[in-house]
């Protein structure tokens, strides 16, 4: 009797311990990507992209269908619109396997984007790893284009801004982790992929750059070219090009990036910040057109050519930026990192801090390689 | 007890010859293999005899024999063969004379019937209360071949056949050293099995071999057909689906485990011999691991343990991550899973267990059919039955592929029934699955290490190889180091 109560009590840790929510893939319907929008009188629209499942049972399955649906719902909240989305659909919807978010760039202007998003941070469903993008017009638009080579549109989205920020450092790969994490750093400067797509076309999304974010609202929206740059300063540079003028000349000469890594640091003199923007960069040569590499003062000038032009991109995006006082490189945390004090001030005070700081950029490069090609143009003899 | 009346007669041969007749005709009543026949010798064929053996334990040569024996025998005792007399014929043997072919001495009927069935030919003679009784037994056997079940690419093709001395014989020739004990014992009753134990003193672990002799002294009465009645009237644990003991055709296994401590169980008829106690790791061996270079059979035993618990375990796994954890499946996985399960009516679990089923009907099926035969069954089963089943909607491609590969890698195992073992656990562990995800599975993977770490065989524990203070588990468990280390922990302690 006493093992059969003891039987009893331990089966039911078992039975009793929430572990109970069985549901068989068929009663689930997949999140693959969302969409928000505002319509005109404030409420939200949300677009849900679901993954359509084509079944492949014999012959009935091999017609080819669209692999996705879409849902709208719209209601005052986000949450009360995902919510809605239940008395669409007869399943339940799993948003565990969300690529990507796009959020319109209207919305992004009007409210911060973390108010927006508080939904996927808090329930434990959504990764953090999910990618988020903003969208020039309606982001509801973009989910129903037709992916080039993957099986959504979404996949292809979080692809593209991962691979573009990886091989042409032209727009960064945010998530809703680096995204939550920058929002909540001292300046809350935040980079979130900008997506466009033409109007007149078919499958035309691209990412044009990149959209700064402060407390959550669009401040500035940057070209790819300044991207490029910003990714620099920032340490995040992995593979890119680097464009060099000839000189007097239209053609450019190329380089491509192997490896990069830069260095910053900050000092105070006095009442002056100066802030030290030290980027290494290995390059290889990708296109020559005016230079010819046979001794080493040659190479050396090649090197100091490229140094120059790294350092003008860079302080160009700076100066932009310091005329509409934006800390785009979040300066403000690496002065309350080493400053704590000064940074204090600076807040109390409200000193336009990034506008004074004193910038010096001093890129150092080495090119490594000239390829399978003798070191001069190719069409030269 | 009719059956132990026949086995125990006690009666001592009559001195009549008259009477000893009619007891054996009696005795072997319709019994029409059993030759009887009266003849004469001497001078005047006044001389009578009986002369009883088992026609078809006896070749007809051999019973030639018997002849020459007669006539070989007065040389020593009387000068002229023909004046031969029971007197002379008994005191030649009384006394232990040398004749050509051993012959022993009966005197009840007890040991004249046990003769007789072991292809003895028996003489009796008049005035004489003993009988004589020479071996000439010879049954045929299939020759000495390679086992079907143990192919190995490097190593002796020789196996076990269906004849205990010749068995003896093969493994003799392996260990030649006076400490290879084999011990002989006999059942009473019909089949009168004669089966032996072996073992390597100074090798074997004397506790064990105490318990092992108290459990073997146990069978008496029984039936005993093959080693394997053996194997199950001494083994530990009957409910259990882990083996407790190893079977093996190869001499050459049979020997390596002595060498290890390990007892063996023969027997005439059957040339299945036990190796006892066999342990959880001794399972994933193979002769070849020891034939081939180490650092291939290493490879190739950690193929074998993933196989196990994939074999033990894959049906489960993808039943807790369809049905608990879809999180945890790769999105580009998943929407492959999504197509596949879409449309299919039944639960993952329920799926599985269908296409589980298939398999191992085609399975048992095969191995009843006829080797001609059989091909068609995996045609059939694979090709249309898989195929079919798709189209029909009765289960997703990717659950074919799970079961294909739980069934293909319980083969993996080099011992079929421990293979069974994972496929007998795989089915408790799928329901714990579709009940309670993960955390089932994990709770079925402890259930069964619980077990395992109770389970004993022979004194021996099952997991005793798993222990820390083991080397036995890093040198020949996962892993098969190199013959130098592995023989010199088995020797002298020293490397060669």
């Amino acid at each position: 009797m006493k093992k059969f109560i003891k039987f009893i009590l331990a089966s039911s840790l078992l039975f009793l311990s929430g572990c109970w929510d069985h549901s068989e893939l068929t009663e689930y319907l997949f999140v693959q990507s969302i969409a928000i929008d505002q319509n005109k009188d404030g409420t939200i629209r949300l677009t849900t992209q679901f993954y359509k499942p084509a079944p492949k049972i014999g012959s009935a399955g091999s017609g080819g269908g669209e692999s996705f649906f879409s849902l709208e719902t719209e209601a005052r909240t986000l949450f009360e619109a995902i919510r809605d989305v239940t008395i669409h659909t007869g399943r339940k919807a799993n948003w565990g396997h969300v690529r990507f978010i796009v959020i319109s760039e209207r919305i992004a202007k009007q409210h911060s984007v973390g108010e927006v998003l508080d939904f996927f941070y808090r329930d434990h469903e959504p990764r953090l790893l999910t990618g988020v993008g903003i969208t020039k017009g309606t982001a509801a638009d973009y989910l129903n284009e037709k992916p080039h080579v993957e099986n959504t549109v979404s996949e292809q989205l979080n692809e593209t801004t991962k691979t573009g920020s990886k091989f042409s450092a032209k727009t960064y790969p945010a998530n809703l982790f680096t995204l939550g994490k920058q929002l909540h750093n001292e300046v809350d400067t935040a980079y979130v992929p900008f997506l466009k797509k033409e109007k007149e076309m078919v499958n035309s999304i691209y990412v044009d750059g990149l959209t700064i974010l402060q407390k959550g609202k669009i401040k500035t929206i940057i070209s790819n070219k300044d991207t490029k740059a910003l990714m620099l300063t920032l340490n995040e540079f992995q593979f890119g090009i680097i464009e060099v003028e000839c000189k007097g000349q239209r053609p450019e000469e190329t380089f491509e990036v192997i490896e990069a890594h830069t260095k910053t640091s900050l000092s105070i003199k006095g009442d002056e910040i100066h802030y030290t923007i030290k980027p290494k960069i290995q390059a290889s040569i990708g296109e020559l057109e005016c230079t010819n590499l046979k001794t080493a003062p040659q190479l050396e000038k090649l090197n100091e050519r490229i140094e120059n032009q790294i350092n003008k991109n860079i302080t160009k995006l700076l100066k932009k930026s310091q005329k509409k006082n934006l800390d785009v490189i979040g300066l403000g945390n690496d002065i309350y990192k080493s400053e704590p004090q000064l940074w204090a001030r600076i807040k109390k005070e409200k000193i336009p801090y990034f506008q004074r700081t004193v910038f010096h950029v001093k890129a150092n490069v080495n090119v490594i390689n000239t390829g399978t090609d003798i070191s001069k143009p190719f069409h030269q003899k | 007890m009719r059956s132990s009346d026949t086995a125990k007669i006690e009666i001592s041969i009559y001195k009549n010859l008259q009477e000893n007749e009619e007891y054996i005709r009696s005795l072997y009543k319709n019994c029409d293999d059993i030759k009887i026949r009266n003849f004469q010798f001497g001078r005047n064929y006044k001389q009578e005899a009986l002369v009883v053996h088992c026609d078809s334990l006896i070749q007809e040569e051999k019973s030639n024999l018997l002849h020459t024996i007669i006539k070989d025998m007065p040389d020593f005792e009387a000068a002229l063969s023909l004046s031969i007399t029971v007197e002379q014929i008994k005191n030649f043997f009384e006394n232990k004379g040398v004749s050509s072919r051993p012959v022993m001495l009966l005197k009840n009927y007890n040991e004249l019937n046990a003769n007789i069935v072991n292809g003895h030919i028996v003489l009796l003679f008049d005035k004489w209360n003993q009988a004589l009784s020479i071996d000439a037994s010879s049954v045929e056997k299939r020759s000495v071949a390679e086992p079907q079940n143990e192919v190995v690419v490097v190593g002796p093709r020789e196996g076990t056949i269906e004849n205990l001395q010749k068995n003896l014989g093969l493994i003799r020739s392996r260990l030649k050293t006076p400490d290879l004990k084999f011990c002989f014992k006999q059942t009473e009753n019909k089949s009168n099995t004669k089966f032996v134990y072996g073992y390597l003193d100074g090798t074997v672990n004397v506790q064990m071999l105490e318990e092992f002799e108290r459990r073997i002294n146990k069978i008496n009465k029984e039936e005993i057909l093959e080693t394997s009645y053996i194997a199950e009237l001494i083994e530990e644990s009957t409910i259990t689906p882990f083996p407790q003991y190893r079977f093996t055709e190869r001499p050459d296994i049979a020997a390596a485990c002595l060498l290890e401590g390990k007892i063996i169980i023969l027997m005439e008829g059957t040339g299945t011999i036990v190796i006892c106690p066999g342990l959880f790791n001794e399972f994933f061996q193979s002769a070849s691991d020891y034939y081939q270079r180490s650092i291939f059979s290493s490879t190739i035993r950690l193929v074998r343990f993933v196989g196990f618990v994939l074999s033990l375990a894959l049906p489960s796994i993808y039943i807790a991550l369809t049905t608990f954890h879809q999180e945890l499946i790769p999105t580009v996985l998943l929407i492959a899973l999504l197509d596949t399960r879409e449309g299919i009516p039944f639960p993952a679990l329920v799926e599985a267990l269908i296409m589980l089923f298939f398999f191992e009907l085609l399975q048992e099926a095969g191995i009843r059919l006829p080797k001609p035969i059989g091909s068609t069954v995996s045609i059939v089963g694979a090709l249309i039955i898989g195929e079919a089943s798709i189209n029909a909607g009765l289960a997703s491609p990717i659950m074919i592929v799970v079961i294909g590969l739980t069934g293909i890698a319980s083969f993996s195992i080099p011992y079929y029934d421990f293979g069974f073992a994972a496929r007998l656990l795989r089915i408790p562990l799928m329901f714990l699955a579709a009940i309670m995800g993960g955390f089932g599975l994990f709770l079925g993977f402890i259930l069964i290490f619980l077990h395992l770490s109770k389970l004993r065989v022979l004194t021996e524990p099952y997991l005793g190889t798993f222990t820390l203070n083991s080397t036995s588990l890093l040198k020949d468990g996962f892993f098969r180091v190199s013959l130098k280390k592995l023989l010199r922990n088995r020797n002298t302690g020293k490397e060669f």
